[in-house]
């Protein structure tokens, strides 16, 4: 059955918020395992940035008239509808974006007191502090160009030049439509997280593990979109002629 | 009959809703139901034909599946019972242990309510209880129950070890389905397509949370075959298809995050329980008689129906249908003594088929661990004659849905009015462990190991420092515009050297010569000089509060420059920096 990765590099400082803080240290936490402090980012996200990316593409293509039914089935197929039922369920199942394997079993056994004579033990949250740091912004008022009272807001962020990966897992092999659609969204997603429009939350993410390259299935559906683009404008052509 | 074991090891949180929590919120059960594992199941078999339904009049499909002759138990957590990883089953209702255990007792003690001693009467039971609770201090008098939990016996009859699924509480956020984030149209004037309606529009961006069992954590189920010509056949079936699929996803949400499992058949044949060894105890009453109890335990949720149909959960329905099922496959029928102790909880349960779209009719049902006693004291009938009819009903369960885990029961399993509970003793550390964390890592692992060694040791720097500087005292301190001009100086260095390897190098010239050093000969001559000329600084504390060392404080900071790790150095500078300007501040 077919797996991929899907690698999520930071091009800047990122924010994957938790929902909540921590009373006199944060106000946005980000995610993190408790046992280890290893950050991570929920497979929830990052299917929400692929489906918003997906529908950012499709309302392009529709606004160039190039949506076609095969790609429309291909998002049906990848990330389902609402609803619990059969048929509602995507064939897409998107895991959390961890660090590396090797580098977290090596953390695990860290925190779990494994080192040597007179060595320091490494707790969750020197593990937590190593990757991130807070980062504290303020509003300005616009008139008195003066801070806003109470509005001074913290929030973690995870350091930038660090990569997560993903596993994508399907329960029946994608065809190419399918995966030439995935690769888009992948490629089109550029921000996440939270403060987006702050500079925060750069982000470069690819495919491995495919039988082709990123950048050929990219190729792919470039020629899937000019091909059915070529025939909706002929078609278009046509009635404009008749 | 045969019997499939498996186990199935969470690679995300796992979540299989109960019900129960507030509307926005889901929270799991701490085991795998039955229902689920089935569905699961079923899934495979959908796979395996290309999402094709299931043919429902096809007879292997109706056995394997839709009748109680198949029957999907189940996933309780894997325990280590000392020598091997064993599944836990739950604890009966009926084991207290002590709330507050005394540090110096090694040997924790848990009672068993429903095998215990009658107290003789009322008024020596509360004389005692009092003497106990006197001669035990205030509070260790009281107890916890276990019910709810899972055991393993590490000793047989003996000893146990209690425990119970780790579980994680994430916080999720509402969002639209196609745009995949919160979004509200009626906010924003626009039109949405697809199946979202009105109402989930105003829900975007609503808070809920979902309280999920952890990743990492092994259970173990069990498929039981029964029929007796295709059992075999059948047990084959469901190995051969978790070989085909040793990855699966159960529970909710399972797209994004959660349910993905590993499973791994395990080849040997076990049971739910050990056939034998099973016995009525010996129980004293009120009077010091000697009573004989046969307990009964309930090892899943088991749903009944009494005489009239309706779903009732109390010990007479119960015995209702213990008689029936006695009677059923008896050749001479066995009186079931009336229950002379019953420890019950009940539950609701629901579901959900994803085939109908539509949650499952929600019934009340008798909880996992309830325990009903039967006294066997003055039965006509040979008494093992009604223990090997009762365990005999082990195998096939009572109640309803049976096929999906539900009437599991253990009959004779609870032997002794009092256990020990296992303690853990703790691992020696493994001392060949390399340190740092980028030692043990290459490549792009490597790399982010460095940063967070790097990291590390510098934040246990700044402690030290920190800690370093709160203890020295000042005297004759130039003004704070001073201060934070060498401050400022210091700052800029430690900028340097935590941005790029050669930035503090390059920006003094390549030389040799500290920034202090250089700050210090700016000002030489001039009325900044003599300011900081006077300035002193105490060091080496006392316990008395008084100082042993008082330096002037360029000599104090020529000495510290002096430190081959720059970064300590110029951080305790700029913490001695920090304090002094709060002195000034304050004096």
């Amino acid at each position: 059955m077919t797996n991929l990765q899907l690698t999520i590099e930071l091009k800047s400082d990122t924010t994957f918020g938790r929902g909540d803080g921590v009373a006199g240290l944060v106000d946005e936490e980000i995610e993190y395992d408790p046992k280890t402090g290893l950050p991570f980012v929920k497979g929830r996200t990052l299917k929400g940035l692929l489906v918003e990316e997906c529908a950012n593409i499709f309302y392009s293509l529709n606004a160039m008239g190039g949506l076609t039914k095969d790609l429309e089935n291909a998002a049906q197929w990848l990330f389902g509808s609402g609803g619990s039922s059969l048929g509602d369920g995507g064939h897409l199942f998107v895991g959390p974006g961890q660090l590396p394997e090797d580098l977290r079993k090596v953390v695990e056994a860290k925190i779990a007191g494994k080192v040597a004579d007179n060595e320091r033990k490494y707790t969750p949250s020197d593990i937590l502090e190593s990757l991130t740091t807070i980062r504290r912004q303020t509003a300005v008022n616009e008139t008195r160009d003066v801070p806003e009272d109470g509005s001074l807001r913290s929030s973690r962020v995870l350091l930038r030049d660090i990569t997560l990966t993903a596993e994508l897992d399907f329960d029946q092999d994608p065809n190419n439509i399918q995966l030439a659609l995935l690769a888009a969204s992948v490629a089109s997603v550029r921000r996440a997280g939270s403060g987006r429009n702050r500079g925060r939350g750069r982000v470069e993410m690819t495919l491995r593990g495919d039988t082709v390259s990123f950048d050929q299935r990219l190729k792919g559906f470039a020629t899937l979109v000019e091909k059915d683009n070529v025939t909706t404008t002929q078609q278009n052509n046509g009635e404009a002629a008749k | 009959m045969k019997v499939v074991t498996y186990r199935i090891t969470l690679l995300e949180p796992t979540l299989v809703t109960a019900l129960e929590g507030d509307p926005n919120s889901a929270v799991s059960y701490n085991y795998l139901p039955g229902s689920v594992l089935r569905g699961m199941f079923i899934g495979f078999e959908m796979r395996q034909n290309h999402g094709k339904e299931l043919a429902i009049t096809d007879d292997d499909v109706r056995r394997r599946f839709f009748s109680n002759n198949t029957r999907f138990l189940n996933g309780y957590l894997v325990v280590n019972n000392g020598v091997e990883n064993e599944r836990s089953l739950p604890t009966p209702r009926t084991w207290d242990k002590p709330k507050y255990p005394d540090p110096k007792v090694t040997e924790i003690k848990i009672t068993d309510r429903a095998l215990a001693d009658e107290p003789q009467d009322k008024e020596k039971s509360e004389t005692q209880q009092a003497e106990g609770q006197k001669a035990a201090g205030e509070g260790q008098g009281k107890t916890k129950n276990q019910g709810g939990k899972f055991v393993v016996f590490t000793k047989p009859g003996e000893e146990v070890k209690i425990t119970e699924p780790e579980r994680v509480i994430n916080i999720h956020t509402m969002r639209n389905r196609e745009k995949g984030r919160s979004f509200n149209a009626a906010k924003s004037g626009q039109a949405t397509t697809g199946t979202n309606t009105n109402q989930q529009s105003e829900n975007n961006g609503a808070i809920y949370r979902y309280e999920a069992l952890a990743a990492r954590q092994t259970f173990e189920a069990r498929i039981l075959c029964e029929t007796d010509t295709d059992a075999e056949e059948d047990a084959k079936y469901f190995e051969a298809l978790l070989k085909q699929y040793p990855r699966g996803v159960i529970g909710g949400a399972r797209t994004a995050g959660y349910g993905r499992v590993q499973i791994q058949v395990i080849n040997e044949e076990r049971e739910e329980l050990p056939k034998t060894n099973r016995k009525t105890v010996d129980v004293l009453d009120k009077n010091k008689k000697p009573q004989q109890f046969l307990a009964i335990t309930l090892l899943s949720d088991v749903i009944l129906r009494d005489a009239n149909g309706q779903y009732s959960p109390d010990a007479e329905t119960l015995h209702f249908t213990l008689t029936k099922a006695l009677k059923k496959d008896a050749q001479e029928p066995i009186a079931l003594p009336d229950f002379a102790r019953v420890f019950k909880g009940e539950t609701t349960i629901g579901g959900f088929n994803r085939k109908w779209g539509l949650p499952l009719p929600q019934v009340q049902a008798l909880e996992m661990g309830s325990v009903f006693v039967i006294d066997v004291t003055n039965l006509d009938t040979d008494k093992q004659k009604l223990l090997d009819a009762l365990v005999s009903l082990e195998q096939q369960g009572i109640g309803e849905r049976r096929n999906e885990g539900f009437g599991r029961i253990a009959v004779g399993w609870q032997q002794n009015p009092t256990l020990k509970e296992f303690k853990q003793e703790s691992q020696p550390e493994n001392s060949t462990e390399k340190k740092n964390i980028a030692a043990n890592l290459a490549g792009e692992s490597q790399k982010v190991g460095q940063l967070m060694d790097n990291r590390i040791k510098r934040q246990i720097t700044d402690r030290e420092q920190l800690a370093k500087a709160n203890e020295l005292g000042f005297a004759g301190l130039p003004p704070t515009s001073q201060l934070n001009r060498l401050r400022q100086v210091v700052n800029t260095a430690l900028l340097q050297l935590t941005a790029t390897p050669n930035a503090y190098t390059e920006a003094n010239g390549n030389k040799d010569e500290n920034v202090i050093e250089k700050f210090f000969k700016e000002i030489d001559g001039k009325r900044a000089g003599k300011l900081f000329e006077a300035a002193r600084i105490k060091s080496q504390k006392a316990a008395d509060g008084k100082f042993k060392e008082v330096q002037k404080m360029q000599d104090w900071l020529d000495a510290q420059m002096k430190m081959s790790d720059k970064y300590a150095a110029l951080r305790l500078v700029d913490a001695m920096l920090a304090r002094a300007v709060k002195e000034n501040n304050n004096g």
